[in-house]
């Protein structure tokens, strides 16, 4: 609602919020001109106005789908809205997403990943599987896979292959594929902010970093001082987590869970407390 | 000039704007009600599986007044059956209920009726709601998709409709649907030459037209307009839309700081995705 622009930058830009800001749906958030050679980097939750009543085809104002957090980057004339409070994943490619078979075909799977409609799977689509030696998944198999399509004309399809890699899926060690479903493993949903957070605190090399000394004020690196476990977090507001013991699969699970509600202090104490109770 | 009419309702002969210029509640006549708004209590998402588990993806609860309506809005997902998607269409399949509580019915004018579900002005309320939201969600994402709508009024002091309108607006921003713009509504009664903005039941029982608008806050577009009365002529007609459009504007700044609140709640809980 805050119209206030800036002046132009060198390409022309006005920008008409700044990073952290809170929009609305239908807030303007930059002015585009018209000039060749211009590139704007527009993410998720902007559109130009409107784009839907084709009324304003010649308009070049970028307004805001989401009441959320506006990120800008103005200097590269990215922008994009970040909503953290959603809980309702819409796929798009690239993601890392946790998944559930939920039905099998002759050449595939489909695979729930929490968004509207469900995905596909491709039978071979496993790193380093042939004909003769692929995996074979049944109904209620959990997946870490990433997502290879998603268009809005058509269904999303991911893939357990992960591009520059070369571990097989036979060993155990590839970074995607099917996660082990035994007794001592189970996921949780928590939204989509709050995935997006945990990523951050595990990224690249996940088990690494948990090990550094880097964030120590985080739930699941106080939780890994005590408990050995297998962590996965998907951006569709997933985490599964398997232990050799039940209780502290649950104890995990429920505590990652219930901090996406706290703030970190309060957080630190959740984390202290349940490690206190093994 | 407008007609003379019977009044009804309050005791005597009680104007609807006194000599002073204010209305029976002290309100001025562009005044709207006092808003209150709550985002996202309904949504604390408990341990469990399968959607419903996890209670409404989005909820708020508006009262303007005396007026109370509670919004709950699931989705999207999975479509029920995708025989209902008539040909050609291009978004989310929004759908709407509306309920209003048996205890709000009430008055001489409705005693014995009973207003359900299937009741035909609940069903009409539930089609203007969704009309009025499938304009503005975004649906290039949601082909085969629907977004369920549930509106509840709990308390009935007139303006049920905008109250349903704007708390659905914040339902759905609450569960993070992607919209083109906030819809704010409002209601203007045209009462002898007075225009009042957001009538209340007792001011209804002027038998002035009532209109309901419902508008985008930043283009003043007008998603919705509703009017079951004869107005004397097009300039009333002109004079109560810009009445309605800065109610509206009222409406977005009560919805403005209720989101606000709500990011401030939330957002306190997580530590800032970048760094």
């Amino acid at each position: 609602m805050a119209t206030t622009a800036t002046a132009p930058n060198a390409a022309g830009v006005h920008w008409h919020a700044e990073d952290g800001d809170v929009v609305f749906p239908g807030d303007v958030l930059m002015t585009i001109p018209e000039s060749e050679g211009l590139v704007v980097r527009v993410g998720r939750g902007v559109t130009r106005r409107g784009s839907k009543a084709r009324e304003h085809a010649d308009s070049h104002e970028m307004v805001a789908l989401y009441a959320g957090t506006v990120r800008v980057d103005a200097g590269r004339n990215k922008v994009w809205v970040d909503c953290d409070h959603a809980k309702r994943y819409m796929p798009s490619v690239d993601d890392l997403v946790v998944g559930v078979v939920a039905d099998r075909f002759a050449d595939g799977y489909r695979v729930d990943i929490g968004g509207a409609e469900t995905a596909l799977l491709g039978a071979l689509e496993f790193q380093g599987a042939t004909k003769r030696n692929r995996p074979s998944l049944k109904v209620g198999d959990v997946v870490y896979a990433r997502v290879t399509v998603a268009h809005r004309m058509m269904e999303p399809e991911i893939s357990c292959i992960l591009p520059g890699s070369n571990k097989s899926w036979l060993s155990g060690e590839s970074e995607l594929g099917p996660l082990q479903s035994e007794a001592t493993s189970m996921f949780v949903d928590v939204s989509l902010g709050y995935a997006r957070y945990l990523l951050t605190l595990t990224n690249g090399d996940a088990m690494d970093s948990l090990n550094s000394a880097g964030d120590t004020r985080s739930v699941i690196s106080l939780l890994s001082q005590k408990l050995n476990f297998e962590l996965a977090v998907g951006v569709n507001g997933r985490v599964w987590i398997r232990t050799n013991d039940p209780q502290h699969t649950i104890l995990i699970a429920l505590t990652v869970q219930n901090a996406q509600h706290l703030r970190i202090p309060q957080q630190i104490e959740l984390a202290q407390r349940a490690i206190a109770t093994l | 000039m407008a007609p003379q009419r019977t009044r009804w309702g309050a005791a005597g002969a009680e104007p609807a704007v006194d000599a002073a210029g204010l209305r029976m509640d002290g309100r001025r006549p562009s005044e709207i009600r006092v808003m209150r708004c709550v985002v996202g209590e309904g949504t604390f998402s408990p341990f469990g599986m399968g959607d419903d588990a996890h209670g409404p993806t989005g909820s708020a609860y508006v009262e303007q007044g005396r007026t109370a309506v509670l919004a709950t809005v699931y989705g999207p997902r999975e479509r029920a059956s995708s025989s209902s998607a008539l040909p050609g269409s291009t978004g989310a399949l929004v759908n709407c209920e509306f309920a209003i509580t048996a205890l709000n019915v009430g008055g001489a004018a409705s005693a014995g009726s009973s207003y359900t579900k299937a009741d035909r002005r609940s069903s009409e309320m539930a089609a203007s709601i969704k009309a009025a939201f499938e304009t503005v969600i975004v649906g290039d994402g949601l082909q085969r998709s629907q977004i369920d709508v549930f509106v509840h009024v709990l308390q009935s002091d007139g303006g049920q409709l905008a109250a349903a309108i704007n708390a659905t607006s914040l339902a759905l921003m609450n569960a993070g649907i992607p919209l083109l713009d906030v819809v704010c509504a409002c209601t203007v009664g045209v009462v002898d030459a007075y225009y009042l903005a957001d009538v209340t039941a007792l001011e209804m029982r002027f038998h002035g037209a009532v209109l309901t608008v419902a508008s985008t806050p930043s283009e003043h577009k007008i998603v919705l307009l509703e009017l079951e009365s004869k107005l004397p002529n097009q300039d009333t007609l002109d004079n109560a839309l810009s009445v309605a459009q800065a109610g509206c504007q009222e409406v977005y700044h009560a919805i403005d700081d209720a989101m606000h609140a709500y990011f401030a709640a939330v957002h306190r809980a997580h530590a800032p995705i970048r760094a």
